[in-house]
């Protein structure tokens, strides 16, 4: 039963709502309460990577573990924002909204901004270091890569106009020619996978082969 | 220059100096703040997914009797039971619920909207430069991915095309994301240059 | 150490300095470099210019803090553009972090005199990926309460509005997935809406088939695209003033990739 049952509610709601997309009838009803269904159990979802954090972190911190400051930092935050987003998010007054506004505008906002922003030091590194014409191909992508850049510069237009229509033109037809491709062969692996999935041949997300 | 004494701004602006404070070394204040991050972006993210369910499940189900949605309520329950070893398994019931809608809804989508339209769109009659090159584009990287036949003659010539092409994809994208990520440093600039200095 | 040895090996924070500087004074004193408008910005705001006063437009909210300083700017000068023609603006996000950059955009526009469930109303954070944009595609009633915790019925702006073939235009403001290839697959191909995207620019190369094929029918692509937009609309803004510094940045870029190259050959050839 272990193994038969999730392999059985896997083949019958996805051929449900397959068929749901592709023929009129009943199953149309039945594939829109079982879709409707799936964002309450997304939301539940959520809840299982801070369950995992409160676990690791809340164990590091009593046990006194090197770094347990920052699993303190990293509970306390956790719990805050929960509270008072929850808080917000339920029929709070305008304070506790105005405050979990700039909790979020202040804090996330611009630790994650930050987080993603150092990617532009490493591109740069990256561009200085590993960006070689060691062989043709590596040459034609570098050039593309300076053509795209300088075409989308304000400052390309400005040393030869042409710039950025070769720019516009790298990107509207070979790199859509070359992302089509790419898209289709995607189009086919998803198709053949979720096939897989439906027939009960690929079971990864099941966890092991139990 | 007249800094700012919004202690919000404040906090904005020495939070992203202190995530930046790691492209020069590694270091304690930096540590913190990542966990902070983390923290609050997990506490966050638990709120607006319980107002979801207060919305979807539990008002309907109190207020409206739609005693249907207890079923999605186990479902999700049941995925907390990975948490104790002897009734694990039970959460693999949910994990193949939400894989088979995933799969089901996917199959159609990919081939109706991703497969389809693309092919349809790659028809072009040949009449220009641009319209040859889509269309042999497309063609020769497909032809790249190609492994069911030996590669050689016209087959390993139109390959070669195609490795061609994927190499301006991906000189394109290159680019592309050098400019986003430029963007975004410029964000983290207007913040500390804007909003907490006065700068600009 | 030799010249070649010591241009092979320069210091990793000598680039970081360089880059900062290149990016940051140009922030602070402009050297206002022309912009040219691209046919993709045109064609967008062609297509939102022809909106009539009282047309509803669906914004989705698809991005994080990670990729906001990108793809927010678009949002807020589309945002400008819809509240200057009297048009509003439903937002829904299928990331979690993107009903608050809705707030963002609709509390700037409360204090200057815009009434909330009027002229604009944030949904809120659908969560279920691929699935929620789908099912909400479909039915917009999926969502029973806004982010504000209003019931989405007692909106006026909600009013005759089923599924997303009642709005006017719908543009996914997008930095990833969820976003413009699950609405494409789940919706555009199925209901026929009319679909525009303000993309992240490093999510534009994959975009660009969709846009070709006329199944997104315009994309603004990043923070250029906020500028350009906010060019064609006659209101230069933040994005204008970013785009000196995004020029030094590109050439900046170019010179590490020109000079590491350099050294890569003279050592071979050495």
């Amino acid at each position: 039963m272990r193994r038969e049952v999730p392999l059985i509610i896997t083949f019958v709601v996805g051929v449900i709502v397959l068929f749901a997309n592709m023929f009129e009838g009943p199953l149309q009803a039945w594939s829109s309460e079982l879709t409707g269904w799936l964002i309450i159990v997304s939301a539940f979802a959520v809840g299982l990577a801070s369950v995992n954090l409160f676990r690791i972190h809340g164990t590091a911190l009593m046990r006194m573990r090197p770094g347990w400051f920052n699993s303190l930092a990293l509970i306390v935050a956790l719990i805050v924002f929960a509270v008072i987003g929850t808080m917000a998010r339920l029929g709070g007054d305008e304070k506790i909204n105005n405050l979990n506004q700039n909790l979020y505008d202040s804090i996330i906002g611009p630790l994650g901004a930050a987080m993603f922003a150092m990617l532009a030091f490493y591109v740069a590194s990256a561009a200085y270091r590993a960006f070689r014409m060691r062989s043709a191909e590596a040459t034609v992508m570098l050039i593309a890569a300076i053509l795209t850049m300088i075409g989308k510069a304000p400052i390309g237009e400005l040393i030869w106009n042409k710039f950025p229509v070769i720019a516009e033109w790298l990107i509207d037809i070979p790199n859509t020619a070359g992302q089509r491709a790419i898209m289709i062969g995607a189009a086919i692996g998803a198709f053949a996978t979720s096939l897989r999935i439906l027939l009960g041949l690929e079971r990864g997300h099941l966890g092991g082969a139990e | 220059m007249s800094i700012s004494n919004d202690i919000w701004a404040w906090i904005s602006a020495l939070g992203m100096i202190a995530i930046f404070s790691f492209i020069f070394k590694e270091n304690p204040v930096y540590r913190f703040c990542e966990h902070v991050f983390v923290g609050a972006s997990a506490g966050y993210a638990l709120s607006v997914n319980i107002k979801s369910i207060v919305d979807n499940a539990w008002d309907p189900i109190t207020k409206e009797g739609k005693l249907s949605l207890l079923i999605p309520v186990i479902l999700g329950i049941l995925l907390y039971a990975r948490f104790f070893k002897s009734i694990a398994w039970l959460s693999r019931w949910s994990m193949a619920y939400m894989v088979g809608i995933g799969s089901g809804l996917s199959m159609f989508g990919v081939v109706n909207s991703q497969l389809l339209q693309q092919v349809r769109s790659s028809m072009l009659p040949l009449n220009s430069v641009n319209n040859i090159l889509m269309v042999f584009g497309v063609l020769s990287v497909l032809l790249y991915f190609f492994f069911s036949v030996e590669q050689k003659g016209a087959v390993k010539h139109g390959a070669s095309l195609g490795r061609w092409l994927m190499m301006i994809t991906f000189g394109v994208s290159f680019g592309n994301v050098v400019m986003g990520r430029i963007s975004l440093l410029l964000g983290a600039f207007e913040t500390i240059l804007g909003n907490w200095l006065g700068l600009l | 150490m030799d010249f070649v040895s010591r241009l092979q090996n320069v210091d990793r924070r000598i680039i970081y300095i360089l880059l900062i500087l290149v990016t940051a004074v140009p922030m602070i004193s402009p050297l206002n470099l022309p912009l040219s408008i691209s046919p993709g910005t045109t064609e967008f705001f062609n297509i939102v210019d022809a909106l009539e006063p009282g047309d509803t437009v669906l914004f989705s909210l698809d991005y994080a803090p990670s990729g906001a300083p990108d793809v927010h700017p678009i949002a807020a000068a589309v945002m400008e553009h819809l509240m200057d023609k009297g048009v509003n603006v439903v937002s829904v996000s299928f990331w979690d972090a993107g009903p608050m950059f809705g707030e963002q955009l609709m509390r700037h526009y409360e204090e200057l005199g815009y009434e909330y469930g009027v002229h604009f109303a944030n949904l809120g954070f659908v969560p279920g990926q691929e699935t929620a944009i789908k099912r909400f595609g479909e039915n917009v009633g999926t969502v029973s309460r806004d982010f504000r915790g209003n019931p989405v019925s007692s909106l006026p702006i909600m009013e005759g509005i089923k599924d997303t073939r009642d709005f006017a235009l719908v543009i996914d403001f997008v930095a990833g997935n969820p976003g413009i290839q699950e609405w494409v697959r789940q919706v555009q191909g199925s209901l026929g809406i009319t679909l525009l995207a303000g993309s992240s620019t490093v999510n534009v190369p994959q975009t660009m088939p969709f846009v070709d094929s006329g199944q997104v029918k315009a994309m603004l692509a990043g923070l250029r695209g906020a500028a350009e937009y906010e060019l064609v609309m006659g209101k230069p803004g933040a994005s204008v003033a970013k785009m000196d510094a995004q020029s030094l940045g590109h050439i900046v870029i170019i010179l590490f990739i020109v000079v590491g190259n350099i050294a890569f050959f003279l050592d071979k050839k050495r």
